[in-house]
């Protein structure tokens, strides 16, 4: 049940300070989130995805500067609020999950000091009565042994069920945007599907809008209502699941999806690969027209004049002078 | 949140900033003229006595003066700084490449061989520099020689142990997996893959190690265990200088000036390259 | 004539609790597997399961426990220079990630000749070769005086096969190599590694948590869990029939892991060695766990011609 637009990035251009210049990581993206939905973001390296969600929450690094865009949430334009504000929206309305859980937990406290915290800054509770609720949302990630668990340092729990603290850290204010940055790479296959689920069932009970930044299209496809595809910074495509994997219009995705094993192949027969690497992300900026030309077997005069507008259906929009046909 | 657009004035800013960074090499470069080529800034012979100018004050023939015997101060300290500035960079480097070899075989190797040669480190490191000078130089007198040897012996220690703790870390690094793989013998894999590795860290503290050996070189001869009349070495100056003190104040200040000098140059250029160093922590 | 483990184990001394109890950390259990020539041995299983133990014995990086690695029927174990000299050129490895796998400081001239440094070429004949190494990788030969940090993760997998393959290796010993790689990429080295057994006859280990592309490369697959070998069978049959449930979850085939094991705690070492010697190493997430299961250890049954699978009930 999808509802309201939670938050919108419109036009939103990311620069980083690199060896004595500006260069645009993210140019132009834009995106609704509603509640109730999952917006997959997925790209390679260079992509631009994962500057795209701290640039929305304003954990850029020194280095990064949002050139332009907005990010409005609940109507507010979040680049425009002071620092505090944006420090209590953090972790009590929007809630971020980055990378690797296992370096994201503070490894000299314990695990459920540590989930209890978000309560503790934002609600004002004692760690003594924070607890309790933090035992409940830990058992509500399917943690069994909760007051181990509780009393464990980091070091001590395996990959996934960090992961599930990490999100039971997130959830515990109810916030109403949940991003997640790469929630599964660091995962085994059989925690990464765990995993995948738990974040759907979240989403369902919470009514969420969830944004999950990830690089592998087919992973994320198994639980996102709706993907973005960013390729050098820029929004290749975007639209619902089933369109971006049965109907898909730009090249690179059609790469993608196309370059995957999906069982059909022969054995040990090649596989259908895309020429040529990502690009740089430090580079992609220095020249105009679509940063896939080099690897578009598709390419027409107009690719490396300028960035192709986005177009398309209602719904269903890709970044492409000459896409591909619907097969 | 403006948009970061720099003028063609800060650009050029940078750039100059950037361009200075390196200002340290022009001080080594200076260095290395002044022991490379004394003759350049001192033509006077620091040894030539003029017995009939003795203990004058700086003038425009003696820039620093003369001492008691009339040698010319000025190129003493010159020639004098080669020995002190020289002769202690030749102590640390040594000791760095024995400890290196030392340490690096220890780590690499472990068990017994490691033992042994850390044991042999402990003993080495427990030993205070002045005393093993004094029992040098009553065993074979004193000398800029016996200095040296009391010096490295108990500076290369230091640099086993730094050298094996990185070793030991830097072993479990992917890479040198896969130079097993490939054929590559114990020590070509020290020399070959974890030596750039160590070179950083290794020259941060050579260069420290520098400044301080100027001070022990010159605090030994200073005490007479180290370079001998009519060496001019700056510790050596200095000591004679003392007597005379009231009289030519310039005598024991002048010299005195370029060790601190050299030994400032030493903390400057360390501090430079653990400045380097740091960029690269990220690996 | 070929590279195989036989009944290899291998432990990792922890520690040891007065006055006799030594801890260890099992990371290969009992494993027999053969990488026959111009064949392809897969080995599937996550991390923990011990499969990149498994390629460092394989490589000769480490010495096993129990058991033996046999290269042409002789034993690792008993090798003289003149014979480790002869099995390094002939079976190479390709580690996953090639920024650390390879040394950053090094030119990557340096680094895919550096095997051949090791026997003895001298440099004009080191130059040369890269040349055609790269080329055989299908690489410009403009990234020969780069550094690593040059070029991208794809393009620096594609030199540590250059380098890999310097020295004319019979056996390449693969662990994950694609999982470092943007998914775009990925293809494009798999088909280059096809290409180049097939070019060169060579015999590959294909290790990876990737079931799709492991079937996909190989003509028999392991499955490790634990250190142990839970299944071993030609990669047709045991994409069609998988009889082990831990293969069967793998594929997705069977219900989600027992209701009270979200995910096994991370058992402490000292348990884990003492108890699995006598249990199914399986048992923490097994759907069909039952007593005997935690009581007898079971060992790998032929269930099929040359499907074999360590399940009291496949």
């Amino acid at each position: 049940m999808i509802g309201t637009t939670v938050c919108a990035v419109d036009g939103l251009t990311v620069a980083y300070h690199s060896g004595g210049e500006w260069l645009k990581a993210v140019r132009e993206v834009s995106f609704e989130v509603c509640s109730g939905e999952i917006l997959a973001i997925v790209g390679e390296t260079g992509s631009g995805k994962s500057t795209t969600a701290t640039a929305m929450i304003r954990m850029l690094p020194r280095n990064g500067r949002v050139v332009s865009g907005r990010v409005s949430f609940d109507g507010r334009d979040l680049l425009a609020l002071s620092t505090g504000e944006m420090r209590r929206l953090r972790g009590q309305d929007i809630a971020y999950v980055p990378q690797q859980p296992m370096s994201a937990f503070n490894p000299t406290m314990t695990v459920g000091r540590q989930v209890a915290e978000p309560l503790v800054i934002h609600r004002g509770m004692s760690q003594r009565e924070a607890a309790p609720l933090a035992a409940k949302r830990l058992r509500e990630m399917g943690i069994h042994e909760v007051e181990r668990v509780m009393r464990a340092y980091p070091h001590e729990l395996s990959g996934g069920m960090l992961q599930r603290a990490m999100i039971a850290t997130a959830m515990i204010c109810q916030p109403r945007l949940l991003i997640l940055d790469e929630p599964t790479s660091a995962l085994d296959v059989t925690i990464q599907r765990q995993i995948l689920s738990l974040i759907k069932e979240v989403q369902v009970g919470y009514h969420l809008a969830v944004v999950l930044i990830s690089h592998d299209l087919t992973v994320v496809s198994q639980v996102a209502d709706r993907i973005l595809v960013l390729y050098g910074g820029r929004a290749a495509e975007i639209g619902p699941t089933l369109d971006i994997t049965t109907r898909s219009r730009h090249p690179y995705t059609r790469g993608l999806l196309r370059s995957t094993l999906t069982g059909t192949l022969e054995h040990k027969a090649k596989l259908t690969s895309l020429a040529g690497y990502p690009p740089n992300p430090l580079e992609v900026d220095r020249e105009p027209g679509c940063p896939f030309r080099p690897r578009c077997h598709r390419e027409i005069a107009e690719c490396a004049v300028a960035f192709p507008p986005l177009e398309g259906e209602p719904g269903h929009l890709w970044a492409c002078y000459d896409p591909e046909p619907i097969s | 949140m403006a948009a970061p657009a720099l003028g063609r004035v800060e650009a050029r800013r940078m750039d100059l900033g950037r361009a200075l960074k390196w200002w340290p090499l022009l001080l080594i470069g200076v260095w290395v003229v002044i022991i490379a080529l004394p003759g350049l800034i001192a033509p006077q012979n620091p040894l030539t006595l003029n017995l009939g100018n003795t203990l004058a004050p700086p003038s425009g023939s003696n820039f620093f003066g003369t001492d008691e015997a009339g040698r010319d101060l000025w190129s003493r300290c010159v020639w004098g700084v080669r020995y002190s500035l020289g002769i202690s960079i030749v102590i640390v480097v040594s000791a760095a490449v024995i400890g290196t070899l030392i340490g690096g075989l220890a780590g690499l190797l472990r068990g017994p061989i490691d033992t042994l040669l850390m044991r042999t480190t402990d003993v080495f490191l427990a030993f205070p520099y002045l005393i093993l000078a004094i029992a040098i130089a009553s065993a074979v007198g004193p000398g800029l020689t016996t200095v040296v040897v009391a010096l490295t012996a108990v500076w290369w220690p230091g640099y086993a142990r730094m050298v094996r703790g990185q070793v030991l870390a830097l072993k479990e690094l992917a890479f040198v997996e896969g130079a097993r793989a490939a054929g590559t013998s114990t020590p070509m894999i020290l020399i070959r893959h974890l030596l750039p590795h160590l070179l950083p860290q290794l020259s941060a503290r050579v260069s420290m190690d520098v400044g301080y050996a100027v001070l022990a070189l010159t605090g030994l001869s200073f005490l007479g265990l180290g370079a001998q009349p009519p060496t001019p070495e700056l510790g050596a100056i200095i000591a004679d200088a003392r007597s005379h003190l009231l009289v030519a104040w310039w005598y024991t200040t002048l010299p005195g000036l370029f060790v601190l000098a050299a030994v400032l140059s030493a903390m400057v250029v360390n501090d430079w390259l653990e400045g380097r160093n740091k960029g690269e922590l990220s690996r | 004539m070929s590279l195989a483990a036989v009944d290899v184990s291998k432990r990792f001394f922890l520690g040891r609790r007065w006055p006799l109890q030594a801890e260890y950390t099992i990371g290969v259990d009992g494993v027999t597997c053969e990488v026959a020539p111009g064949q392809t041995l897969g080995v599937v299983g996550e991390s923990g399961s011990g499969k990149s133990t498994l390629a460092r014995l394989m490589l000769g990086l480490l010495a096993p426990s129990d058991g033996r690695i046999e290269f042409e029927g002789k034993p690792l174990s008993g090798f003289g220079s003149g014979a480790w000299r002869s099995f390094r050129r002939s079976v190479q490895p390709i580690f996953q990630d090639p920024r650390s796998s390879l040394n950053w400081r090094h030119s990557i001239e340096r680094i895919i000749t550096e095997p051949l440094q090791n026997f003895g070429q001298d440099r004009s004949e080191r130059s040369k070769r890269a040349v055609e190494l790269l080329e055989q990788v299908r690489l410009p030969t403009h990234i020969l005086k780069r550094q690593t940090s040059d070029v991208s993760g794809g393009q620096l997998q594609r030199v540590a096969i250059a380098r890999a393959l310097a020295l004319d290796p019979r056996y390449l010993i693969c662990d994950e190599p694609l999982s470092a790689l943007d998914v775009s990429v990925q293809a494009g080295v798999l088909n280059l590694l096809l290409d180049l057994q097939a070019s060169r006859k060579l015999a590959m280990m294909f290790i990876s948590h990737d079931l799709e592309v492991v079937r996909h490369v190989s003509d028999r697959v392991i499955v490790m869990y634990g250190g142990a070998v839970m299944e071993d069978a030609p990669s047709g049959d045991f994409y069609r029939t998988p009889r082990h449930p831990y293969t069967q979850v793998l594929l997705g085939r069977a219900s989600p892991l027992a209701e009270d094991a979200s995910e096994p705690p991370a058992i402490a070492a000292a348990e884990a060695s003492s108890s699995r010697e006598t249990r199914c190493p399986f048992t923490d997430r097994c759907p069909l766990r039952q007593e005997r299961c935690f009581r007898e250890r079971p060992v790998l049954r032929e269930l099929a011609p040359g499907h074999r699978a360590a399940c009291h009930f496949a």
